[in-house]
């Protein structure tokens, strides 16, 4: 392979993994926006996602990115559930942060083994027999860059939610200032009950999107969850534009700082990126 | 008035009746366990298993192996034991440590300590088993251990542990067998190869040997990349295989890395010529998901149900009836360690354990359905020396065909002809 055409497959890789990631770090950065928690049921409800999305096209054959649909719905209910059962109680905690930590952490813990105890270890895969698509010299793996697409809809979609709509206009101000906003009348509860639902939401349809690539196990969405929460961290908690840039930054570090050196040196060059951006900009690249 | 009540007398008296009794009591307890042999009639076999947790499913197919060898054994009446004159059915106390170390000690002290087990079998995982290990070592109890492939282990100097199983340097032996059949006996003319593998202990041991005996061999490797647990983009990896171009290509990797290996590999539309993969593909599941692509795909087992070993298909046909799938080796060696168990109580006559060890170290059991076990010390291709292995254990080479494994290398215990080069999609 010459230089240049090496240099672009290298590229569009990079850029495709940005995309996953930046899917997997939307719904755990809007939540934090709104809520303030780090949410780490995230990577759990991700898996769920992903099996829902397998059992679809295994029992019926449904298309896993039509599945996605399926999974964001499903996984919104297990938003809904969280929030309204445990979020929510325990909201007006003085230490509502620390407190809702632990606790998604716990329900995280919960949701994988649950799924242990449903579906066993046994790895699961999603077969659609995809050919990669070509173009020029490079190829992409098509799962890739179909949950690129699905990646760019999804953010799309919650920008023009969060940005032009009186909901989302609502979330914002909640985001910004929540007592203030219950002064003014906004349900902060019905606000931050749709953000959960949401953004669990979108780790079902991540988790969909993923059952293409990876394989479907109960420990699926742990590894990436750290990722996401790197990212979310990176780019500066609660901006959109910071997961999409966070995500490009990192999957650039991965991709191109493996070709150069070893794989092994992967988790360095991600973290040295977190420690530089943090010194340089203690709140991410794009917080204020 | 207290002076009074106790007198000298009642005191030397007391402290002479607490010296007479304890003095028969001793005699007795003397008499009755090391004189008088109490009749035994049962040998008592000791495991903790990981039933829940993690290993949960390998490790609930390792009880599935044990519970077939006892039923098996005690059809039969038991063992002779020659001491007693007489067979002894065989009862197994079993417990479930969660695949946590800690408790797993805690268990095999008890199943010593509590339960006097005879004879203790090696829980699931090396991490367990090297924990355990040194429990049996403590007590001089055997310990017959069967689901630890790491060289750790052996590599202890134990006295009373024995490994059944192919322990990780003894993979590279069929790596090799599987590229001389290829080159020598097929002249598909294989030279160069290349190893991607995971940073974890385990995976290092298979990869390093394999690597020595395959360069001492004359093979030339081209490619040797270390990634570390939890990697989830494998693409600039293999952009650097595709470029170095191996003709075998092959991953130690665990079961989930396969999945984004392969699709990554077709991402980039590269197939090697030999594609192999530690784990998963070695999994039912894996042709679910891949389909034609897993075609020729190249993977690993200890056991497998075609192996032409003694009874082999027998315990096929019962396992497959009884649990409804084929039998792998979490449950097979379980099963062929409980066989040499037996043979060597036999032998032995007796249930004393140094002198079941005695026949361990030096007889060959033959027709176990893992083959012949002969236990020895083997120097592995590090040059560690691992104690009381199985010198004859193999670990296959597997090669999906049609969907189903089939054994390819070694040569000699092969169910069918290498599909050469692999088809890819």
């Amino acid at each position: 392979m010459d230089p240049l055409s090496l240099f672009f497959q290298l590229l569009a890789q990079a850029f495709l993994l940005a995309l996953i990631y930046t899917l997997m770090s939307i719904g755990l950065n809007l939540v934090y926006g709104v809520m303030k928690i780090v949410n780490w049921a995230h990577g759990p409800v991700v898996m769920i996602g992903a099996y829902i999305s397998y059992w679809l096209f295994t029992l019926y054959g449904i298309n896993p990115y039509m599945g996605c649909l399926i999974a964001f719905l499903m996984c919104s209910l297990i938003g809904y559930a969280i929030h309204d059962l445990l979020l929510h109680p325990i909201s007006r905690s003085p230490q509502f942060g620390a407190s809702a930590l632990l606790l998604t952490y716990g329900i995280g813990i919960f949701i994988v083994n649950v799924a242990r105890v449903l579906w066993t270890d046994i790895l699961r895969g999603v077969n659609l027999d995809q050919p990669p698509i070509k173009i020029g010299s490079i190829s992409i793996s098509a799962p890739y860059f179909y949950g690129g697409l699905i990646a760019v809809f999804a953010t799309w979609l919650l920008y023009y939610y969060i940005d032009r709509t009186m909901l989302g206009k609502a979330t914002r101000a909640v985001s910004d200032d929540k007592e203030t906003s219950e002064l003014l009348g906004i349900g902060t509860k019905a606000i931050s009950r749709i953000t959960v639902c949401v953004g669990m939401g979108l780790a079902g349809v991540t988790g969909g999107a993923l059952s293409t690539i990876f394989a479907v196990t109960p420990e699926l969405g742990n590894v990436l969850a750290l990722k996401a929460t790197t990212i979310v961290v990176v780019g500066g908690l609660g901006s959109f534009s910071g997961a999409f840039l966070g995500s490009v930054i990192l999957a650039f570090a991965e991709v191109f700082g493996t070709y150069v050196s070893s794989p092994l040196y992967q988790p360095l060059f991600y973290l040295i990126t977190l420690f530089v951006i943090l010194i340089v900009k203690p709140k991410g690249l794009t917080g204020g | 008035m207290f002076r009074k009540a106790v007198s000298k007398m009642t005191v030397v008296m007391l402290i002479t009746v607490i010296i007479v009794v304890a003095a028969i009591g001793g005699g007795l307890y003397y008499y009755f366990t090391q004189v008088f042999k109490p009749e035994k009639n049962e040998i008592l076999v000791g495991v903790s298993l990981a039933l829940t947790g993690t290993y949960a499913a390998p490790s609930q197919r390792q009880l599935w192996g044990f519970l077939m060898w006892i039923e098996d054994v005690n059809a039969e009446g038991g063992i002779y034991v020659k001491e007693y004159n007489k067979k002894l059915p065989v009862r197994f106390v079993y417990y479930d440590d969660r695949g946590d170390s800690a408790t797993a000690v805690k268990l095999y002290e008890r199943l010593i300590t509590v339960d006097n087990v005879d004879f203790l079998f090696g829980p699931y995982g090396s991490g367990i088993t090297l924990a355990t290990a040194p429990v049996a070592e403590k007590y001089k109890k055997l310990m017959l251990s069967q689901m630890a492939a790491a060289d750790t282990i052996p590599a202890q100097n134990y006295s009373y542990v024995f490994t059944t199983l192919a322990v990780a340097s003894q993979f590279g032996l069929s790596r090799k067998a599987l590229l001389d059949y290829l080159t020598k006996d097929l002249g598909y003319g294989i030279e160069t190869f290349g190893v991607v593998t995971s940073s974890e202990l385990y995976p290092l041991t298979v990869a390093r040997s394999t690597i020595k005996l395959l360069e001492d061999a004359g093979y030339t490797k081209v490619l040797y990349e270390e990634y570390p647990k939890g990697l989830t983009d494998f693409s600039a990896i293999l952009t650097k295989a595709k470029d170095a171009n191996p003709d075998f290509l092959y991953f130690v990797c665990y079961p989930a890395d396969s999945y984004v290996i392969l699709r990554q590999l077709q991402a980039i539309d590269y197939k090697p010529k030999l594609l192999m993969f530690d784990d998963g593909p070695n999994d039912p599941a894996f042709v679910q998901a891949f389909g034609t692509v897993a075609e020729g795909i190249l993977t690993q087992m200890s056991w497998h149900w075609e192996a032409p070993f003694p009874l082999a298909s027998n315990f096929t046909e019962r396992f497959k009836a009884r649990y409804g799938e084929y039998p792998r080796h979490w449950s097979a060696l379980p099963y062929a360690a409980g066989q040499v168990l037996k043979m060597a109580i036999e032998k032995a006559g007796t249930l004393d354990t140094e002198k079941v060890r005695s026949v361990l170290l030096t007889e060959n059991f033959t027709s176990t359905i893992y083959g012949n076990i002969k236990f020895g010390d083997w120097v592995n291709p590090q040059g560690q020396k691992l104690q009381q292995i199985n010198l004859n254990a193999v670990n296959f080479v597997l090669q999906i065909q049609n969907g189903v494994l089939k054994i390819i290398a070694p040569k000699q215990y092969k169910s069918a002809d290498p599909i050469f080069p692999y088809p890819g999609w």
